[in-house]
């Protein structure tokens, strides 16, 4: 009786080794599910619930408070990010030990098989990439699991990635925000940090702006104290017209969000003596971008669009911002007519006998340049500073005198 | 809209008529000159750069107000002429 009572308890602790579970309470309808999430394990080849490696996990267990089913979702993305779900519900309840094998070698879901069942995958795959999943045990009843990679396997799941990267950059237009996953490590080095900016730049002046300093209270955030994942939403900024009628309508340009994740060395910070920025302080690890799209408003991009947005607001309660725009149309000369302006003055530098001036106004102009003159004179700084700096600019002060005295003279006796 | 198309039809015609005027065939020799002049001009105002450009802009001051005034002189007489013409 001993030996058997040993041998019982001997099975179960090897069984429980293996998964530790943390527990949130949900309730779905008339069926009560405890949603279980499985942590980080300690079964060489898995960590935390991640892909990695796996192409099939099997031998759930139901060990108490069976007699539902189970069910479970398959998240796509690094946790805690999701990207896609799917829900898989077993078929099968009781009591006592009940195994299954689910394999992600078939592509259109997973293969319930009970223990010792024989199934033939289908030849599709589930795609490469990172999952991790969501138990709901029925009853709250405990399962463990156990991840195992089947040795037939083809299907080939991305180790996971420890490096710092961004996961994704997603914009939200009706919000206003820009959010940005990304996997960070936290390193234990002293001195040694990680910490993401966030740009905007555009809105016609083409001026960048940082977005994380604009949030002193979001300053904790940005800096890498854990290793994972997280997601970052930081509101992003628009013009707005400056008109106070009811009617204002925004002014929205184009935008680029630009992020960089750059890893800090205290080692190498600034030099007291020199005030010399070490270049090893501060190392650029990662970055991404994404462009603004999907605006609603008047769209202002360039200096011409800008030239073409009416001056004044147009509506019932400001009907003088009408007149306005509407002198402002009948007489102010549209931006073609400018280029075209433009354009003649350019080809009348070609034509003669203007161009002629034009080469020689653009030769005397170019006097000051940085070409390489065909002889040069070189005098001692001193000698010119002293000698022919005063007399440069006493002759030139004699000859704009003698200009205006002769330029009199010649307007008084000229004839019309 | 009116000044747009006031000026469209001006910068229309004048550009028309400028378009029959040859193009103008700098000469080697006067692209030389020009810059030879230029490079000595400059090495000069390396050590007087006041009494340089003072004496450029008044030259080309001048050239172009009295090639202004006998532009005019010219325009007027013609305009004076055309009608003495049988």
């Amino acid at each position: 009786m001993k030996c058997y009572l040993l041998l019982r308890y001997y099975v179960l602790s090897v069984f429980l080794l293996l998964l530790f579970f943390g527990v949130v309470k949900t309730s779905y309808g008339a069926l009560s599910y405890t949603q279980v999430y499985p942590v980080a394990s300690t079964t060489a080849g898995v960590t935390h619930i991640d892909s990695s490696g796996i192409t099939s996990f099997n031998n759930l267990v139901c060990v108490t408070g069976c007699g539902g089913t189970l069910s479970f979702t398959v998240h796509t993305g690094v946790y805690p990010n999701s990207t896609a779900t799917s829900t898989y519900t077993t078929g099968v309840s009781g009591a006592g030990l009940i195994w299954f094998d689910y394999n992600f070698l078939k592509g259109t879901g997973l293969v319930e098989r009970k223990y010792k069942e024989v199934k033939t995958p289908s030849s599709t795959f589930f795609a490469t990439g990172n999952y991790w999943f969501d138990f709901y045990s029925q009853n709250n009843g405990s399962y463990y699991m156990q991840f195992s990679v089947d040795s037939s396997g083809v299907a080939t799941f991305l180790p996971f990635n420890t490096t710092t990267r961004f996961t994704g950059i997603n914009i939200a237009t009706s919000t206003q925000t820009v959010n940005i996953q990304v996997y960070w490590n936290a390193t234990t080095t002293s001195g040694i940090t990680e910490r993401l900016f966030i740009y905007q730049n555009g809105l016609i002046t083409g001026y960048t702006e940082l977005l994380t300093d604009s949030y002193p209270l979001l300053q904790s955030m940005f800096t890498a104290t854990t290793t994972g994942a997280f997601n970052f939403t930081v509101p992003y900024k628009v013009l707005l017209s400056s008109s106070t009628a009811t009617t204002t309508t925004p002014i929205t340009s184009t935008s680029t969000i630009l992020a960089y994740i750059y890893q800090y060395n205290n080692t190498y910070a600034t030099d007291p003596f020199t005030g010399l920025t070490d270049s090893r302080y501060k190392t650029l690890l990662t970055a991404t971008t994404t462009t603004i799209t999907g605006y609603t408003g008047y769209k202002i991009d360039t200096i011409q669009q800008l030239n073409l947005y009416p001056e004044y607001e147009c509506s019932i309660t400001s009907f003088t911002g009408c007149l306005k725009n509407a002198f402002i149309w009948s007489f102010y000369p549209t931006q073609d007519v400018i280029n075209s302006f433009n354009n003649f003055t350019e080809l009348i530098q070609n034509k003669a006998p203007f161009g002629y001036g034009s080469i020689v106004i653009r030769a005397i102009t170019g006097i000051n340049a940085s070409s390489t003159p065909t002889f040069t004179v070189n005098i001692p700084k001193t000698l010119k500073t002293i000698f022919f700096t005063p007399i440069d600019i006493l002759i030139g002060s004699a000859l704009w005198l003698f200009f205006v005295f002769n330029f009199y003279k010649r307007i008084k006796n000229i004839t019309i | 809209m009116i000044t747009s198309v006031f000026l469209s039809i001006i910068i229309s015609a004048v550009t028309f008529l400028v378009n029959k005027l040859p193009e103008i065939t700098a000469t080697p020799t006067f692209t030389t000159a020009i810059t030879t002049g230029s490079g000595y001009l400059s090495a000069i105002s390396g050590v007087i750069p006041v009494i340089v450009f003072t004496l450029l802009t008044i030259i080309s001051f001048d050239l172009l107000f009295e090639g202004g005034y006998l532009f005019y002189k010219i325009i007027y007489w013609v305009i004076r002429r055309l009608p003495t013409q049988s």
